[in-house]
Parts: C-alpha cells; structure tokens; sequence
C-alpha cells in the first residue's frame, strides 16, 4: 500500500522512504514514580484504534529526521494537527 | 623514514581513457579524459573534499566569509566552495578544484573517504536522473541550487540540483562510498540510451565556475 507522508524538511514523499515509529505517547512516565507497571504500559501497549492517532515517523531514505504526523489509520490520509479529529 | 606516497582511492572507476591526470592532496584525480563527446557526462568528483557540520546555531561553525544557507535545502556556491543545509543543525561543505582549504582547527567531521561523488553533466540530464528517482528534481517554483535528501538509484542520497537550464545541466550526487560500483552501474546503463561519457574533473569546474558567476 502506497501513501504519502510529509515530512517537515523534504515536504510531501513516498512512504516508502519513512520508517514507522510507533504510536505518540507523549512523555515518559515520570521516574521518581514509575512502577514496572506504568513502564510497561508505556512501553508494550498502543490504543490500536481505528481513525486518527499521532505517530513517529524517521525519514530513513532523506534528511534523516524523526518527526510525528497525524494519520488516519482506515484511510492511510494524513491528517491536518488543527483538524477536529486530531485534537480529539 | 620513508616519505609516505600513498594514494587514497576512488570508490569508483569510470569506463573512458584518462587523458590528462594529476594527483591533489595524495588523490589521483582525472583532469580529463578522452573522446568525451557532447554530453551528457558522468564526472567523479569523490577526491573533493566534503565536511559534515553539525551544530547549533549552524552560523557558529560554518567557516568565516562564507554564507549561511538560511533553510533546509538552501544551497550557496561561493569561492569554488559550496554549502549545502540539510536540517536544522546540520551543513555539508563541497570544495572544488583549487580552492582553498578550510581553516585549520575547523570543526567539521571530514566524510571525504566515506563517501561517494559524482556529478551528471549536460543535457539529458534530468531524463537519466528520471529513470532512477522519483524525487521531483525539476519542480517548478523552487529556487536553484537547490539540495534534495533521498533515494536514487533505491540508494539514499544527497542530491544538489546546481543547474536546470538547457544544455548546462548539473547534478551533483552523494551517497555512502559503498554503493559507489553498483550506483556507477546504474547511471550508466541509464545514461547509455543518451550517450552518456565519463568526463574529468576540468569540464566539471568549467560549468561550475559559469554557475558561480551566475549565482
């Protein structure tokens, strides 16, 4: 499946030259009160729902950079960070 | 003790007949070559000297009295000298030809040995960059020079589009020095339809002086 991604120094690309990042979970635990539990959580478990999530992406074929986008996972689209869907 | 008379190597032989050769800075160089037609050439240019700058704020360490490109992808030529941005706290420095060297005690990370450069020359230029890459080298609206990061050739690639103009052409390409036989190979069987020729280092600063004086 072919998409595009934007990346913030090369502009508009081929997804092909991007590596997955993951889920954006936001920061980490804090460490003066992380448990085995909440690092764990962090680590190993995504929302995996349908629609729109933030996601790292690494721009592995061009500049080199990791950056994150909105993505809307039924339509492999990106999606604009002010749009409805992404602020929710 | 013995003088040292090693040579460094290019990653990279082109298949033409030297004509005139010269060795700079312990690199055996190609001046010209013979029967080098009209073009479009494949130029070597791996002996030229390339430094990866990374800092912040870039304007620290780009060496005195030449200029900061502002934004990523910006190019400036200068002093057979160019400098290319590639992010926000990253440069690469190209010296060409005679020019001077940088300063000594400069801080940038020397990738000259690590890595492969080459330049395609003339006209059918971007019909031979099109059959390896699906950057859009030739977007309109885009200033020139201008540098573009990705694959070509599936390699990934730093690519300076220096000259889009008819018959003066110019396309400068690094990659890891490892790719630099297959990566070779593939621009010559592209080029091959298009009468593609190794060229020497001498047709390459010709057109970059012109584009010097023109930027």
């Amino acid at each position: 499946m072919a998409f595009t991604i934007t990346c913030p120094i090369c502009g508009p690309r081929s997804g092909y030259e991007f590596r997955y990042g993951g889920q954006d979970k936001g920061p980490r635990p804090d460490p003066a009160e992380m448990t085995p539990e909440t690092w764990c959580d962090y680590v190993h478990m995504t929302d995996s729902c349908p629609g729109v999530q933030k996601e790292w992406w690494y721009h592995r074929a061009g500049c080199g950079i990791w950056f994150t986008i909105y993505r809307d996972t039924t339509t492999n689209l990106e999606v604009s960070p002010d749009s409805p869907e992404a602020v929710a | 003790m013995k003088p040292d008379n090693r040579l460094r190597q290019s990653p990279v032989q082109l298949d033409g007949r030297p004509h005139r050769t010269l060795v700079r800075d312990h690199w055996p160089v190609v001046c010209e070559y013979a029967d080098e037609g009209d073009g479009p050439w494949l130029v070597d240019l791996s002996h030229c000297q390339r430094i990866d700058i990374q800092a912040r704020p870039l304007a620290a360490m780009i060496p005195e009295g030449l200029p900061e490109p502002e934004a990523p992808g910006e190019v400036r030529i200068q002093d057979q000298s160019l400098i290319t941005r590639m992010g926000k706290a990253q440069a690469c420095l190209w010296r060409f030809g005679q020019a001077a060297a940088f300063p000594v005690g400069f801080n940038g990370t020397e990738i000259t040995e690590a890595t492969l450069a080459l330049a395609i020359l003339g006209r059918h230029t971007f019909a031979i960059a099109e059959k390896l890459s699906s950057l859009d080298l030739q977007a309109p609206g885009r200033s020139l020079p201008r540098l573009y990061q990705g694959p070509f050739a599936q390699v990934p690639c730093q690519l300076v589009v220096l000259d889009a103009a008819a018959g003066r052409e110019m396309l400068l390409l690094s990659c890891s020095r490892g790719y630099g036989r297959d990566m070779v190979g593939a621009i010559t069987n592209a080029g091959a339809e298009f009468n593609l020729r190794p060229a020497g280092e001498d047709r390459f600063m010709r057109m970059f002086e012109n584009r010097e004086k023109g930027a």
